[in-house]
C-alpha cells in the first residue's frame, strides 16, 4: 500500500480553497488512481506559454473530496501549516539550513576550481592563482538549488491526517461547491471507471474519458447534476449541447440524483436528420 | 404536453420532410404524454445492425415557460416502452423540428 498523498488547499480569507499537489511522485500516483488533474505551473521566463505546464498540479473539489474519501490523499491546509512550521523555528534550525546551504556551494566550489585546473592544463596554460577576479567568477557561477518541496513543511504535514478533521475540511470545500450533487456524480462516473476533468472546454461540468486522456479521446460533456423530479431539461441547451457535441464526437450527459443517492444518466445525441 | 399543434407538427415533419413510413401514435395515459413510432427510411445509425422501428416524443422548445420534461418523466417513458433509444422531436414557433437521441445511461458515441 503506497502512502497517502498530501493534498496542499491554497485558501484566501474566506475561500474553501483550491487543491493543488507539488510532488511529481505524488502527481504519478494519482494518475495510476485516475484521477489526471491539471498542470498550472509556468515558468517566470515563460508564462505565456500554456503547453508544458509543469507542477503544481491543480486538482477539482470533487477530485480532492474523492482522494480523501477513499483514503487514497488528505488535505493540508496550506495557511495554517506555514504559520505552525514558521512559528516554531529556532535559531538552531536556521543555522542547520545555513550550514546545509554553505556545503553544497563548498563542493561546487571544489568542483569546479579542479575543473577549471583541469582546463587550464587541456590547454597547456601555466597561470597560477587567478586571485580576486577568479574567486569573484567563481562565487557567481555557485547554483541555488530551490526545491520543489519544503523539508520544513514535509514532517508538519502529516498532523493533517485525522479521520474527523479531513471529514471538516471536504464538507467545507464541498459547501462552497456550486452544486453538492455533482460529487455524487463524479464518484458515479468514477465507479465506472471514466477519467474526469473540468468541462468548460465542452461546455459541460465535466468532460469524461474512458480512460487516461493521454491515450483517448473523451466520450461524454456531463452536464452539472439536475433534480431528478423537479427540475425540467432546458431544451436550448440540450440543441446546443447535443448539436456542439456532434461536432466534437461526445455524448451531451445528463443526470439527476435520485432518492437513495443513485444517480440516473440519459445521453444525448443529434439524431442525424433534422 | 398534451399538446395538439405540435402533435400534429411533429406528425407532418416525419411523414412528408423526413419520409418515414407506418407513422402511429400511442398516448402514454399517466403521463399525458403522445409518442410517434415508426419507421425511418434508412438506419439512423450505424451502430444499428437492421432498420428498426423508432420512438418519437414531440416537445416543445420553449423559451420563457419551463419545459415539463424531467429525467424522471424519461425514465417513465423508457420504463413503459422497453427501447433502445428515445428520439426527442423538439418543435420551435416557427415550424422548425429538430431530433436529438437519447439513452438511458452512458452510451458511447455513434461511429460515423
Amino acid at each position: 500500500m503506497d502512502d497517502k498523498v498530501p493534498i496542499s488547499l491554497v485558501q484566501a480569507p474566506g475561500s474553501s480553497g483550491v487543491p493543488l499537489v507539488f510532488s511529481i511522485a505524488a502527481i504519478k500516483r494519482l494518475r495510476e488512481l485516475g484521477v489526471a488533474g491539471i498542470l498550472t505551473g509556468t515558468l517566470p521566463a515563460a508564462t505565456q506559454q500554456n503547453a508544458f505546464l509543469g507542477i503544481p498540479l491543480r486538482l477539482m473539489i470533487e477530485e480532492a473530496a474523492w482522494l480523501v474519501e477513499e483514503g487514497f490523499a488528505y488535505l493540508v491546509c496550506g495557511g495554517k501549516l506555514l504559520e505552525d512550521a514558521v512559528g516554531n523555528l529556532g535559531a538552531e534550525d536556521v543555522a542547520m539550513m545555513q550550514k546545509k546551504a554553505e556545503e553544497s556551494f563548498e563542493e561546487q566550489r571544489a568542483f569546479k576550481r579542479q575543473q577549471h585546473i583541469e582546463k587550464l592544463q587541456r590547454l597547456g596554460i601555466t597561470k597560477q592563482d587567478g586571485g580576486e577576479e577568479d574567486s569573484r567568477l567563481l562565487e557567481a557561477s555557485l547554483f541555488v538549488e530551490t526545491k520543489n518541496e519544503s523539508t520544513l513543511l514535509k514532517h508538519k504535514e502529516a498532523q493533517f491526517d485525522i479521520a474527523v478533521l479531513q471529514k471538516k475540511i471536504v464538507d467545507n470545500l464541498l459547501s462552497h461547491g456550486k452544486n453538492h450533487n455533482d460529487y455524487l456524480m463524479y464518484r458515479a462516473l468514477r465507479s465506472q471507471g471514466y477519467f474526469l476533468s473540468p468541462g468548460a472546454r465542452f461546455g459541460g461540468r465535466f468532460i469524461a474519458y474512458p480512460g487516461d486522456p493521454l491515450r483517448y479521446h473523451s466520450h461524454l460533456t456531463v452536464q452539472a447534476c439536475l433534480d431528478y423530479r423537479h427540475e425540467p431539461l432546458d431544451l436550448l441547451q440540450l440543441v446546443s449541447g447535443g448539436r456542439l457535441g456532434t461536432g466534437v464526437k461526445k455524448l451531451w450527459v445528463v443526470g439527476g440524483v435520485k432518492d437513495d443517492e443513485e444517480i440516473e444518466f440519459f445521453s444525448v445525441e443529434w439524431a442525424g436528420f433534422g | 404536453m398534451n399538446n395538439s399543434e405540435i402533435i400534429s407538427l411533429v406528425r407532418n415533419n416525419l411523414v412528408h420532410q423526413q419520409l418515414w413510413t407506418d407513422v402511429d401514435q400511442h398516448e402514454l395515459v399517466a403521463d399525458q404524454l403522445y409518442v410517434f413510432s415508426g419507421l425511418p427510411p434508412n438506419k439512423l445509425s450505424n451502430d444499428d445492425e437492421l432498420l428498426c422501428k423508432e420512438w418519437v416524443i414531440p416537445v416543445e422548445l420553449s423559451q420563457y415557460r419551463p419545459g415539463l420534461l424531467t429525467l424522471e418523466v424519461l425514465q417513465s417513458i423508457f420504463d413503459k416502452i422497453k427501447c433502445k433509444r428515445l428520439t426527442l422531436g423538439i418543435t420551435n414557433d416557427d415550424g422548425t423540428v429538430v431530433y436529438y437521441f437519447v439513452y438511458k445511461g452512458l452510451h458511447k458515441p455513434k461511429q460515423n
